[in-house]
């Protein structure tokens, strides 16, 4: 390999910052313009009729509440679930690493749609659709093998030592986990939670076949727009989303803890 | 007594790793289980740490030997890495409900038996790989445990340092009166602190011994391999007569073996040159640390010795008479 001077590599840093920025300067480009047609390079007239638009729609807030009560809701169960089954996965010997693999990555290699439209069906019989409860279930569904590939990642570089030292200092399971187990996946959690959150807070097929229309969230706005070509709306949108995504990692960094000493391994 | 353990078995699905293990730990007593890597020496500790399952009645303590008083050091030390020195040593104080001053002074004294004083408040991957030792064993010791159950302790440090550490392993244990069932697949290490040895190979005992006992008279060809030792001379023997080309000696039988066996003779054993004797013949000769170490022909095998109490030349023919009677095997 051809080693780069520290200047070279700054510079092909810095363009490649640039390159994956760029799509969100557009974004706030098209969000603030008024007209924007070929062969101009730069919106014609800066407005905030987008910004307007969309802070008078009477869906718009109830939307990003909705939005997050669900991620987070989603990102709570999933990882409840995970930890759990990740930690089994990762000690037992029964079944090889590879048959794992495909269980955990299941439910993104069957068709979506299938699986929501049958869902749609089941969930009509137990009067789960237009619930949230509903949504938050199907969500955990398609978070989960996110949650389960990185926290039993996690798990199998954490091995049994750590607890088997505690268990043999006499401490017990309970203060095991908690002073143990919890601290030292915290990196793991908080890659995993961010991750089930983005993941869910960007769902929009399951979201609107078992949502049924009664509960709207952001996505569910933001998609006609950008399918019509309601360009500046739709980025406007966007940024709103990108904006509570960051939000919503954010708080779950701080949530779960982050980084303590010692935990980056 | 202070710990048993009896008819000890352990599989893997269909692997037998340990199959029908039994012996005794002594108050005070320093036992090391020897065997090669994958014989289930750590599986047994686990299971007399009581961290692994296994049958009730089959590990029983005695005297003022419990279960909470039994604590095993991991060969990896697995110091806690979000925790400080402090907090490591405290973990089990803490966690055996102790009060704060009390959990305090216990620790300040430790610290410092320990030769940890200034290194309180450091993080495990600010200390060297003595110093991780020497907290893990203080986490442990700390508990005032009756049975210390160490997991090749030494293992993952340099020669200079496994030498300072067992030399303070034996201090400790002098001053604080604790047995400790050592595993380890290092002979030196067992020779040298263990004060019964429990050879371990392939899941059984094969041994139980003084290391002395097992140096100089192991109890098969298995145990004699594990150990290190290859002076093994082909021969017949009868009752307690050995014989094998130009060798004629009185020996140890104690399996009463008839006929075809092998004679052993340990390399470091006491070797004196006199008239008579065993015959043999020096075929090379070469300088180390610890003496000459001389390679014999005796009665058609060559045999390898390092304690003769003179110097012999290439070339030469010599009697040669051992200080202890030797013992003969099965092939």
């Amino acid at each position: 390999m051809v080693k780069l001077s520290s200047k070279t590599s700054y510079y092909l840093l810095l363009l490649t910052a640039f390159v994956l920025l760029l799509p969100m300067l557009f974004l706030v480009l098209w969000s603030f313009s008024d007209r924007w047609m070929y062969p101009s390079l730069f919106p014609e007239k800066v407005a905030l009729k987008s910004l307007n638009q969309m802070r008078l729609d009477p869906s718009f807030f109830p939307a990003v509440l909705n939005s997050f009560f669900i991620a987070i809701a989603t990102t709570f169960i999933s990882l409840l679930i995970a930890m759990p089954a990740a930690k089994y996965f990762s000690l037992q010997k029964l079944l090889a690493p590879r048959w794992i693999e495909v269980m955990i990555y299941l439910p993104l290699i069957l068709p979506a749609i299938a699986i929501v439209t049958s869902t749609q069906t089941l969930f009509l019989q137990v009067h789960l659709t237009g619930t949230f409860f509903g949504i938050i279930l199907i969500h955990t569904y398609f978070c989960l093998p996110y949650a389960m590939q990185i926290l039993l990642e996690s798990y199998r570089q954490l091995g049994e030592g750590y607890q088997l030292t505690a268990e043999s200092l006499g401490a017990k399971p309970w203060t095991i986990f908690w002073s143990i187990t919890w601290p030292l996946m915290r990196p793991g959690l908080t890659t995993a939670a961010s991750l089930v959150f983005i993941v869910s807070f960007s769902q929009y097929l399951p979201t609107f076949f078992i949502g049924g229309g009664k509960i709207i969230t952001l996505p569910l706005l933001l998609l006609p727009y950008a399918n019509n070509g309601r360009f500046g709306l739709a980025s406007m949108y966007s940024v709103v989303f990108l904006l509570c995504t960051m939000l919503g990692v954010f708080i779950l960094k701080k949530a779960i803890g982050g980084v303590t000493y010692g935990t980056e391994r | 007594m202070g710990l048993s353990v009896k008819n000890i078995q352990l599989s893997y699905g269909k692997k037998e790793i340990i199959r029908d293990v039994s012996f005794e730990v002594k108050a005070g007593e320093i036992v090391a289980l020897f065997g090669p890597s994958g014989s289930g020496k750590t599986s047994l500790l686990k299971m007399i740490a009581g961290i692994q399952p296994v049958s009730k009645e089959k590990i029983t303590f005695t005297e003022d030997f419990t279960q909470e008083k039994t604590l095993l050091v991991f060969q990896d030390f697995w110091l806690f890495p979000h925790m400080t020195v402090v907090e490591n040593i405290s973990f089990g104080l803490k966690v055996r409900k102790f009060a704060k001053d009390k959990i305090a002074e216990k620790v300040e004294k430790i610290i410092e038996v320990f030769d940890l004083t200034g290194l309180e408040k450091q993080y495990p991957d600010q200390l060297s790989g003595g110093q991780k030792q020497r907290v893990a064993l203080a986490r442990a010791v700390v508990l005032e445990p009756k049975l210390l159950l160490l997991d090749e302790p030494f293992a993952n440090l340099d020669q200079q340092l496994k030498i300072t550490m067992r030399e303070y392993l034996r201090r400790l244990q002098e001053t604080y009166q604790f047995s400790i069932i050592l595993v380890t697949h290092d002979r030196d290490e067992a020779f040298q602190l263990a004060d019964r040895m429990v050879i371990l190979l392939k899941g059984e005992i094969h041994q139980i011994d003084e290391p002395k006992e097992i140096y100089y008279h192991p109890a098969g060809r298995l145990v004699a391999e594990a150990i290190g030792e290859t002076n093994l001379v082909r021969g017949v023997v009868q009752k307690d007569i050995f014989r094998a080309e130009n060798v004629e000696l009185r020996v140890h039988n104690p399996r009463n073996i008839q006929g075809e066996s092998l004679l052993f003779i340990p390399i470091g054993i006491e070797t004196s040159i006199q008239n008579s004797g065993v015959l043999a013949f020096v075929k090379r000769s070469e300088w180390t640390p610890n003496g000459q170490q001389v390679l014999l022909e005796i009665g058609n095998t060559e045999c390898t010795l390092t304690n003769l109490s003179e110097k012999v030349k290439v070339g030469e023919e010599v009697y040669l008479t051992f200080s202890e009677t030797l013992t003969v095997m099965r092939p």
